[in-house]
């Protein structure tokens, strides 16, 4: 059935203007302590399989030592978690969701504990206002510490959600080690509402991005092992979708549509590297559907997952 | 089936902060891996290990750790280092195959072998379990795309065991399916790697599960006992089109593991025992049914 359906933000693929805003009166300081840290046994198909060609997967094939971005609670009190209350996705990768509003300073303390590769890491964010000193990219006789934060060392970067950040941005490694970083999973997103806006029942991440052999959403690959995505009809649920990579994907899900940014009843919206965006609607349709990307090569490779929507 | 969602979620979030040990070697994910390096230690009266094996194209890296002076000096003249003093250290890069003999020319009757091969196997860190696959890892000088063979003998001379091609890095991994502990190599054309052994233990796990309201516990133990080692609890879930991890633990000085979750509902269970990377099974108990009716 049509729905109402929302876009809330429009593709983010150009880069941040770095310049520095003054915050709203009634703006909040957010503080985000995020770390590098090991993942020495990442899985990308826990259950095995690619169940839909029934075609079993080895560990030996799925799984590898990477670093990810990891949460921490205030001045890096233990490791948390990095997926929010109810999202269904599941830890580590993609990073943590760094959730603000319009008006907003957000506080990043990002901590390298790397021992696996001992590789400098970084933060850069997209759709921000911040000052160079917070780019977090490196650039060799230019930038500085936030572009090249050597294991063991910390750095804050700096930023301010303004009018035009509302929307889900990337934030991901710009170091020296960035190409490394990238496939290994050290990508996550910003979650930015505008004054008054309401955050929906339901937030679901989607990263599509090549690991290995396999094309992955948030890492993982194959129905079963990519995110299950739950929620219940009746509640107000959001896609924030990326793509990282060198490729473009198509956003697919069964039995539902939604407005594009161009006004036009859609199933399927292309996202490519580094672009986001987010879709809202009102869940009405129960039962067990399919998300994925449509490029077919992609899908048969494991970029495909599960939505699953319950009765009231 | 809200509160069957919120319990996995929590199971499986605290299945994500616990992490295994690191593999036995990173499996090709197209990442860059740094330059190969073995190193040996210059100790007061020996070089340790004394004899070492390494892959053509290899640098091996001699650092003192003693309070006198030693040297590096091939047998056949071909190379030597300089007087290496406090905890300097001297590297030298082994690109021909063969055996390259060594010593210190202050202290003659210190001795040292460099052994040079196309292809070697890594000595496997944790044994096997007969009829469960194992992957066993390697390095070669060889191009990209070679074909490597894995040989087993145990005990009747060296028999075809699997395959493995050869990956830009020179890495290489073949899985192999033991039914007995046995001496491994891998073969490329006329070169032989050095045998490693792979240990195959017959491990048994028991498990039993008790449920109580939401709260389900699962007790395991592992026999011969494998302390340390890593069991994880499987749920047989249909969205996740079979058996899905969500918790882990450690094998404790009894070579028991306990769970504590919470479920909504009544799933199939079951424990697994597993290699370092969390995920080669070695064992598996009986297959249990918790959560509430």
């Amino acid at each position: 059935m049509r729905r109402l359906a929302t876009i809330v933000a429009a593709f983010a693929g150009i880069g941040a203007v770095a310049c520095a805003t003054a915050p709203a009166a009634s703006a909040q300081l957010r503080q985000f302590w995020v770390a590098a840290v090991p993942a020495p046994t990442w899985n990308m198909a826990p259950n095995e399989r690619d169940a839909i060609n029934g075609v079993g997967l080895s560990p030996s094939q799925t799984v590898f030592p990477t670093v990810v971005y990891r949460r921490y609670t205030a001045h890096w009190g233990h490791p948390i978690a990095n997926q929010v209350s109810g999202s269904s996705n599941q830890d580590l990768i993609p990073g943590p969701l760094l959730r603000a509003r319009a008006g907003d300073r957000l506080y990043v303390h990002f901590k390298n504990l790397d021992t696996l590769y001992k590789r400098p890491h970084s933060m850069h964010f997209h759709g921000v206002h911040y000052k160079p000193s917070s780019d977090g990219a490196y650039v060799p006789g230019i930038s500085g510490r936030d572009g090249n934060v050597k294991p063991g060392q910390t750095w804050t970067y700096k930023l301010t959600a303004g009018s035009d950040s509302v929307g889900v941005w990337p934030y991901h490694d710009h170091s020296p080690s960035m190409d490394d970083s990238i496939l290994g999973g050290m990508y996550g997103m910003l979650s930015i509402l505008g004054k008054g806006q309401k955050r929906p029942d339901r937030e679901f991440e989607v990263v599509f991005a090549p690991m290995g052999d396999f094309q992955t959403i948030d890492g993982r690959a194959f129905v079963g092992n990519t995110p299950v995505f739950t929620s219940i009809v009746g509640q107000t649920i959001q896609w924030d979708v990326m793509a990282m990579g060198s490729e473009h994907h198509t956003f697919h899900v069964h039995g539902h549509r939604w407005v594009s940014p161009f006004g036009t009843d859609v199933d399927t919206q292309t996202v490519g590297p580094a672009e986001t965006f987010a879709i809202r609607w009102k869940e009405e349709d129960p039962g067990t559907w399919l998300y994925h990307c449509h490029v077919e090569a992609h899908m048969m490779a494991g970029m495909i997952g599960i939505y699953h929507v319950r009765p009231k | 089936m809200r509160r069957l969602a919120l319990a996995i979620a929590v199971a499986l979030a605290a299945f994500g902060t616990a992490t295994a040990g690191a593999m036995d070697g990173p499996m090709d994910h197209g990442m860059s891996e740094p330059a190969h390096e073995d190193g040996v230690a210059i100790q007061f009266a020996a070089y340790a290990p004394g004899r070492i094996d390494v892959v053509a194209g290899d640098t091996v890296r001699w650092t003192n750790n003693s309070v006198r002076v030693h040297t590096v000096n091939a047998v056949d003249g071909s190379w030597s280092s300089p007087r290496i003093v406090g905890t300097d250290s001297f590297s030298h890069e082994f690109d021909t195959p063969g055996a390259t003999p060594y010593y210190c020319v202050l202290h003659p009757f210190m001795r040292g072998e460099v052994d040079v091969h196309n292809v070697l196997l890594t000595a496997p860190a944790e044994p096997g379990a007969p009829g469960r696959p194992y992957t066993l890892r390697g390095r070669s000088a060889l191009a990209a795309g070679q074909s490597v063979a894995i040989e087993a003998d145990t005990g009747a001379g060296f028999q075809p065991a699997g395959t493995a091609t050869v990956e830009s890095d020179g890495s290489f991994a073949a899985d192999v399916t033991p039914t007995a502990t046995a001496t491994y190599r891998a073969v490329a054309g006329a070169d032989a790697s050095p045998g490693v052994q792979l240990l195959v233990l017959n491990r048994k796990l028991s498990a039993s599960g008790s449920t109580r309201g939401r709260r389900v516990v699962v007790n395991s133990k592992v026999t011969p006992a494998a302390m340390g080692s890593p069991v994880v609890l499987q749920l047989k879930l249909p969205l996740h089109f079979g058996w899905w991890p969500v918790a882990r633990a450690k094998l404790d000085h009894s070579s028991k593991a306990r769970f504590a979750l919470k479920l909504a509902h009544r799933y199939p269970a079951r424990v697994v025992l597993t290699l370092a990377d969390g995920a080669t099974v070695l064992a598996t108990s009986r297959t249990l049914h918790v959560g509430p009716r």
